[in-house]
């Protein structure tokens, strides 16, 4: 055997560098081999990630690394991804779609404490001082929260962080304010006002911000209102003297401070406007349909100019529920609201929340109001589930019963490759169950072919055009519930994470019918073979109905402009209607082709056959169009009762302008007109501005008391504006010298 | 006899009188207790033969057993699958539960 000859020193030497860099290894490399790895997993969604990171924390890693994954990893930076789920009328939005993966309170909160006693004095210090207030005013430790606040004050002192300092300071004020302890705030505000310097306007009016709030909290508005103008008037002086020769500055609608007091400006000026000079009270209670109460939800009350944006740290009106599910706002500045939840997994798996886009409360300064929340447990479906392949004539439709439900309603999905569509199907069906026949679904349109559409959209949507008939394609399908007065009370589809909710998956194949060749065009993207494909199968054989139908999806590409479009399509339209095998929607579009072309007769008539295909059940925006054609077709009467009903219907009030006109034009009263504004005021929908039809008609109001004959004028013009007569109207228009008259036909022409 | 020795013992004295021996401790610290230092630069210094295979195998195998269970245990590859939201069919299910599922439906 061979060996080797050395002196003991050699093999000591030896011994003690392998031990040297076995040490340098698991203190050094390996931790840093570990957080690499850590990171990699943290962002693929990987839990391990996170655990290898707090086990990495507490042992060892460079202290500077420490701080640095706790800001990188542990900080949410926003409200919303304080929740897993926001809910609210007109979005539910999951934050984050890795969520498991990041840290609980739990898990970091050793961590930010450790920041705010010895992490580096900077910016990131006021972020994780507020985030862990925030953490302890949520589970209602305001002690500690307070602490929180003022330790990393604290350790700003005599540093040159200025700045970040004041923001704390400004946060701690805030507190107080949120707690109603306002002589506190008062003195704290006091304070800070002495500290700082006359030219550094921008934190002037953050503290003139929570003057603001404190003033309206107390239900000052009138007060609240001029502090907001003071503040906003010296913002404004001090940014023109700031920016003078500066070519290169950014516009003053940049700043977010500026932005958010104009936003409170707006609210109390329209709160007043209103006549409203209290604040209101808003409360309510989360629970569940069984009675047990929803504690630590996260409730937002979202003013209308708000709420389609993302939560923001700033939002004024932001509470959890106790632990017997209770939220309050005591003091909201009167106006239109709606609310938003934020819900974790945990609460909302399993259950939804049935609230429906347009549902808003209009807080008062005079009434309290209750708006209490129950969540509904998801409708488990029974059948068609589980990938179910169909090959009969029928479809069977069947589903949990919901107690006091008067109807449900079922929607159809596809699945397309990275996304899915779905739309209703069928409504207003008695039972838990129903049976359909399959040509239902072929019949059902999807998709069609717009001439503006390009070659790209068209082909993304190949198998929506095929729709149902397409043997190949995912489907899927939900439920909802309603009660007598068309209220949602659960659906099917909604947040299913574990075993027990996940419940039975909602797909199934059509597979009863065969694909054409035409159809395998379609699939394959060769779009103009495809129709032509059709065509030429619909001349050879009449009976062929899913050619016609798929004529009548695919002709626009043929169009140059929607006029074409709709002239090409008609005869195909007429001729699946004459076949009886239109369904409501085409029919649909017939009527609306009838409209345009103001052929009354036609409109009539399909209006007809499309409201008896329905069983009467219309929507608010359908029967507008009808309401519409209507006024018209002169019969004003008629058209008032319809937009009665339209209003009944519709919680947008997108149409009060024209019921207004009508009104107006009937009973040639202002004061009248005024209470259907204010009955059905106008909500914001979408991007659009809304239209204040309240300040309108008090101005109108003015002008009439001023002016001989107006009501007589304004009735002129107005039977001009209903029938049509958009040039009339504009030329009655000019020659008026009304600024409140024109206000109102201009508001008018704006909705069509 | 005494009187005769101790005479001759005072003349040795006499004439080694002059010569001093001053390797005295050297050889006291040669024979007796060496200092520890002296101990262990001997040790150090001692030559030892070691077979290569049996040592570098055991070598190999410490190295082994260090990397095993840092790299591959520590890292917990494959202890944790992802866990991704998904949206499917309106719903919204963690990506593994709906596998779990759909595996399940086509066994059945």
């Amino acid at each position: 055997m061979k060996k080797v000859k050395l002196k003991v020193k050699h093999l000591i030497w030896l011994f003690t560098g392998i031990i040297t860099i076995y040490l340098l290894i698991i203190f050094l490399i390996q931790p840093q081999i570990s957080l690499y790895v850590a990171k990699k997993k943290w962002e693929e969604g990987d839990i391990a990630g996170k655990e290898q990171m707090i086990n990495l924390m507490n042992a060892n890693l460079f202290t500077s690394q420490k701080w640095e994954l706790i800001t990188d990893y542990m900080l949410d930076y926003s409200l919303a991804s304080q929740f897993d789920v926001i809910v609210g009328p007109s979005f539910s939005q999951v934050s984050g779609l890795n969520k498991e993966s990041s840290f609980t309170w739990e898990e970091k909160l050793p961590f930010l404490e450790q920041y705010v006693e010895k992490g580096p004095i900077n910016g990131y210090l006021v972020t994780v001082a507020s985030e862990l207030a925030y953490y302890y005013e949520r589970s209602g430790d305001y002690n500690r929260a307070t602490q929180v606040i003022e330790e990393a004050i604290g350790r700003f002192s005599n540093t040159e962080n200025y700045w970040d300092q004041k923001e704390l300071q400004l946060e701690r004020a805030k507190m107080e304010v949120n707690r109603s302890n306002y002589e506190k705030a008062e003195s704290l505000i006091d304070e800070m006002l002495d500290s700082i310097q006359p030219d550094e306007y921008y934190f002037h009016a953050e503290i003139a911000q929570l003057k603001v709030n404190t003033l309206i909290k107390q239900g000052k508005i009138q007060t609240a209102l001029e502090e907001v103008e003071r503040a906003l008037k010296e913002y404004e002086e001090q940014w023109t003297k700031d920016t003078n020769n500066d070519v290169l500055s950014e516009s003053i609608n940049n700043s977010v401070v500026y932005e958010e007091l104009l936003v409170l400006e707006q609210m109390l000026k329209q709160s007043l406007q209103l006549k409203e000079f209290e604040t209101g009270n808003v409360e309510g209670r989360i629970i569940r349909k069984d009675g047990t109460p929803v504690a630590n939800v996260g409730v937002f009350l979202r003013a209308e100019s708000d709420v389609n944006r993302s939560l923001s740290w700033n939002e004024p009106y932001k509470v959890i529920t106790d632990e017997n599910g209770y939220f309050e706002f005591p003091t909201v500045i009167p106006g239109s609201y709606q609310i938003f939840l934020g819900f974790s997994f945990d609460q909302i798996d399993g259950w939804t929340w049935p609230v429906q886009m347009d549902d808003w409360i209009d807080v008062t300064g005079t009434k309290n109001i209750t708006y209490d929340i129950t969540l509904h447990k998801l409708i488990n479906i029974k059948s068609p589930t589980n990938q179910e392949v169909i090959n009969d004539q029928m479809v069977n439709f069947e589903w949990e019963e919901v107690e006091d439900a008067a109807y449900y309603a079922i929607n159809l999905g596809i699945e397309l490759e990275s996304a899915s569509i779905s739309t209703e199907f069928k409504s207003q069906i008695k039972e838990n169950n129903i049976q359909v026949p399959i040509e239902d679904f072929y019949a059902k349109t999807v998709s069609m072919i717009f001439p503006e559409d390009n070659l790209e959209e068209i082909h993304s949507q190949s198998s929506t055009l095929l729709a149902f008939a397409n043997t190949e394609g995912i489907f899927f399908w939900s439920v909802e519930a309603y009660d007598q007065n068309d209220n949602l009370l659960s659906r099917s589809n909604g947040y299913r994470l574990n075993e027990d909710s996940i419940g039975e998956l909602p797909f199934f194949y059509l597979k009863e019918r065969e694909l054409t060749d035409a159809d395998q065009l379609l699939l394959n993207n060769k779009i103009e073979e495809a129709l032509h494909s059709y065509e030429e199968a619909y001349k050879s054989d009449q009976n062929d109905i899913h050619s016609l139908r798929m004529i009548s999806r695919l002709i626009g590409l043929k169009a140059k402009d929607e006029a074409m479009e709709r002239k090409l399509v008609m005869p195909f339209l007429i001729d699946l209607v004459d076949k009886h095998a239109a369904t409501a929607d085409d029919v649909w579009r017939l009527v609306e082709y009838y409209y345009d072309l103001e052929d009354w007769h036609s409109f009539n008539n399909y209006f007809e056959q499309y409201s008896t295909m329905l069983n009467g059940d219309i929507s608010e925006y359908d029967k507008a169009l009808y309401a519409k054609s209507l006024m018209k077709q002169g019969d004003i009467q008629s058209a008032e009762t319809e937009w009665i009903k339209v209003m009944e219907m519709d919680k947008s009030n997108q149409f009060i302008g024209d019921l207004i006109a009508i009104n107006l034009y009937l009973h040639e009263s202002i004061p009248k007109a005024l209470i259907l504004a204010e009955t059905y005021p106008e909500r914001s929908h979408g991007e659009e501005q809304k239209t204040n039809w309240i300040t309108i008609l008090r101005q109108m109001q003015n002008e009439a008391a001023q002016t001989e004959d107006y009501t007589e004028g304004l009735k002129d013009i107005l039977a001009l504006y209903m029938i049509g007569e958009n040039k009339e109207v504009m030329e009655q228009l000019n020659k008026s010298d009304q600024p409140a008259l024109k206000d109102f036909i201009n508001a008018l022409r704006k909705m069509n | 006899m005494n009187k005769e020795r101790s005479n001759l013992k005072e003349q040795l004295n006499k004439e080694l009188n002059h010569l001093h021996f001053l390797g005295q401790q050297k050889v006291l610290n040669h024979i007796h207790n060496k200092s520890w230092k002296q101990r262990i630069k001997l040790f150090m210094n001692k030559e030892i033969e070691l077979p290569i295979l049996p040592v570098s195998t055991v070598f190999l195998l410490l190295f082994l057993s260090f990397a095993t269970k840092s790299i591959i245990l520590d890292d917990g590859l494959g202890r944790n699958k992802e866990k991704i939201l998904i949206e499917a069919g309106g719903n919204v299910y963690w990506k593994e539960e709906l596998l779990k599922v759909e595996s399940k439906d086509e066994e059945s």
